[in-house]
């Protein structure tokens, strides 16, 4: 069992837990082993506990406590926020963030697709299955 | 939560004699255990009673609302089972108050030692080259880097809870 992510300056993680659950910050420094200091887009600089963070694979090489200015702009130009965006961790929460916001007949619509889908699969097993 | 309370008081002034006011720096839960430790220590270090003297000023120092992390210097003196030692303790923390309450944390796991044997005689915020203790200076490597060994858990909605997982838990 080898870790591959760590508690660094720079790690780019999620937020669990709260208000600003789903955020994306970056760890800017390290107040001791339980405690971090993040700030992202859209999340002004705060101590939080490394058990409300989730790492994510993505770093961004920045120096220990850097300006908001600076992180965001070092953010863009290592584009680490969209490389996470792009990932399949980072689709999978727009997808479930844009499943949360559709309305009752959108559900409909996904509900019926799937089902469709569900038949064309069923359909085709049918067959493979008929030849042997 | 502990406050930081700075008290100011004196003997109470009999006739023409100019008194003296004494100001002193008390780590508390509250205002009345702030005045309670400055006569204790005040009786000690000069010959002022509660009963002949008065306090002219309570003020609480609130923490800044602070994003960096510091490094403070906490020179202590308690008195343990067996007599009183002197020390010197290091914490990294965002507040001034944050480290001193670490240290009352601290002392009491490993020495048993209550708030009351506890005297502290001076808090610093330190540069990080004056630093000693390894358990401070070992955040001072900006490369520094850790796993979270017991991962940081998902916090989810109780309606989706179950008493069973169909899954092992990742830990890491």
């Amino acid at each position: 069992m080898v870790f591959q992510r760590f508690v660094q300056i720079g790690r780019l993680s999620l937020i669990n837990f709260g208000k600003q659950q789903g955020k994306v910050v970056v760890i800017l420094d390290i107040v001791d082993k339980n405690r971090v200091i993040v700030e992202g887009p859209g999340v002004p600089r705060r101590v939080l506990s490394v058990k409300r963070i989730t790492l994510t694979p993505h770093v961004v090489s920045i120096p220990r406590g850097v300006r908001s200015g600076l992180l965001l702009k070092k953010l863009e130009e290592q584009k680490t926020v969209e490389l996470f965006q792009q990932s399949s961790w980072g689709k999978k929460l727009a997808h479930m963030e844009r499943r949360k916001e559709l309305t009752d007949f959108e559900r409909f619509k996904v509900a019926h697709l799937k089902r469709q889908r569900a038949m064309l699969i069923n359909k085709a097993m049918g067959k493979l299955r008929a030849k042997k | 939560m502990l406050h930081q309370f700075v008290i100011c008081g004196r003997k109470v002034p009999t006739g023409t004699e100019a008194t003296q006011i004494y100001k002193m720096r008390i780590f508390a839960y509250n205002e009345v255990q702030a005045k309670s430790r400055f006569w204790y220590f005040l009786k000690k270090l000069r010959k002022v009673k509660r009963t002949a003297a008065e306090i002219l000023d309570v003020k609480e120092i609130k923490d800044k609302k602070r994003t960096s992390a510091r490094n403070y210097g906490l020179w202590i003196r308690f008195q343990s089972r067996s007599g009183v030692l002197n020390m010197y303790r290091e914490y990294r923390d965002v507040t001034m108050t944050g480290a001193v309450a670490q240290m009352y944390g601290e002392m009491a796991g490993q020495h048993s030692a209550r708030f009351d044997t506890i005297q502290i005689v001076d808090v610093k915020e330190i540069a990080a080259k004056e630093c000693k203790r390894e358990k401070v200076t070992a955040y001072h490597d900006s490369k520094l880097a850790f796993p979270l060994l017991r991962g940081s858990k998902v916090v989810r909605n109780n309606k989706y809870r179950g008493t069973f997982s169909a899954k092992r838990p990742n830990l890491f």
